[in-house]
């Protein structure tokens, strides 16, 4: 049971020197226990390089875009799909974040703009800290947009603000228009949502105007794009959304 | 499982506070876990009993960890609620979109030490 569930049952004795605060060693008497409050949440070192991440791209005048979504809703496919218009108006430049490999980030130079790979290991999401590193080693030009690309996974991602400037959320309808009802916390600080993959939306049996008012239950101020990556069909309007956030 | 990078921060938080304070070991970690968090309590627990096992400081510390109530105020009628989960309406006019107050995030709260005297 242990070593499939990781659990410290009450049989396990990992920690002998638990025995030691019994009361009876006179180690005890130098010793003198206090209550020390902290108040400090968790988030609170992420938060702090966020807030370094979003003070750099504001002085860069860079447009940061955290894309986030479930594993395999099209976050790659689109970008290959929006950046051969986006890098008419604008530099551009993609973080690919994944366990491993560097298969995204050829996926996306392919394209012409230039990308750089974050490998999280068994990580599941990225967090500032790595974009603090990233940011550093990538040649970002001012007033570009920069892509973040998201690790697959509608739940541990959402917590980590990376000092983005825009948070998207990709949802495919193969997935169920029920996502933001129940993943509700990726949603709700997003700016807009993108229901990807439209061309399968009626043999996937998806109902988007249920998704737009599931997402708006959770977040009524999210922006919703529907937008195929293969047809094209309803990217322009999304390209256009993001270059009218481009700053200077 | 994010619950790793957050009990790692907490570890890092916890040796800080030690380097400042100057205490030797950690007895208890007491952490509130707010109900519309993204954070999992188990997981949170596996997370600390995994990690703490080689930290001298925390190797004998338990983790307690409590609920923290979501409250949340309604952007139309303005009645301050609790609330159970993400994406509720509002109890009285049945409004979405309710402003989150508190119960969103984990937070170490106290932590029990041992100091040489």
């Amino acid at each position: 049971m242990c070593a499939e569930c990781g659990c410290e049952g009450e049989n396990h004795h990992h920690h002998e020197h638990h025995h030691e605060h019994g009361g009876h060693h006179h180690h005890e008497h130098h010793n003198k226990e206090s209550e020390i409050s902290m108040k400090q949440d968790l988030l609170a070192f992420n938060d702090k390089l966020a807030a370094w991440n979003r003070g750099f791209f504001a002085a860069k005048k860079i447009l940061a875009i955290n894309l986030l979504s479930g594993d395999g809703a099209g976050k790659t496919t689109l970008l290959e799909a929006i950046l051969p218009k986006i890098k008419d108006k604008a530099e551009a430049f993609v973080i690919e974040g994944d366990l491993q490999t560097e298969l995204d980030a050829n996926r996306i130079r392919k394209t012409g703009v230039d990308a750089l790979q974050i490998n999280t290991g068994t990580g599941c999401h990225l967090d500032a800290h790595g974009i603090h590193h990233a940011v550093e080693d990538a040649d970002l030009k001012d007033n570009s947009i920069l892509f973040i690309e998201n690790v697959g996974n509608l739940v541990c991602p959402a917590s980590f603000d990376l000092g983005e400037d825009l948070r998207v959320v990709l949802l495919s309808v193969a997935e169920g228009e029920e996502k933001p009802l129940k993943y509700p916390h990726i949603f709700v600080n997003a700016d807009a949502l993108v229901i990807s993959k439209t061309d399968m939306a009626e043999l996937a049996g998806f109902d988007m105007d249920k998704a737009e008012e599931y997402v708006k239950r959770v977040n009524p101020d999210i922006k919703v794009f529907r937008l195929s990556a293969k047809t094209k069909e309803g990217t322009d309007s999304f390209i256009s959304w993001i270059l009218g956030y481009k700053k200077a | 499982m994010h619950e790793l990078s957050l009990v790692a921060s907490l570890i890092k938080m916890i040796e800080d506070k030690a380097e400042i304070d100057g205490f030797i070991r950690v007895k208890s970690v007491y952490l509130k876990v707010g109900t519309l968090s993204c954070a999992d309590k188990d997981a949170l627990d596996f997370a600390f009993n995994s990690l703490k096992e080689n930290n001298f400081l925390l190797s004998s510390a338990k983790l307690f960890t409590e609920d923290e109530k979501g409250t949340a105020t309604c952007p139309v009628c303005k009645m301050k609620q609790e609330i159970a989960r993400l994406g509720q309406k509002c109890e009285k006019c049945g409004s979405y979109g309710l402003h989150i107050e508190s119960g969103n995030n984990v937070y170490i709260d106290k932590i029990i030490v041992e100091e040489e005297e």
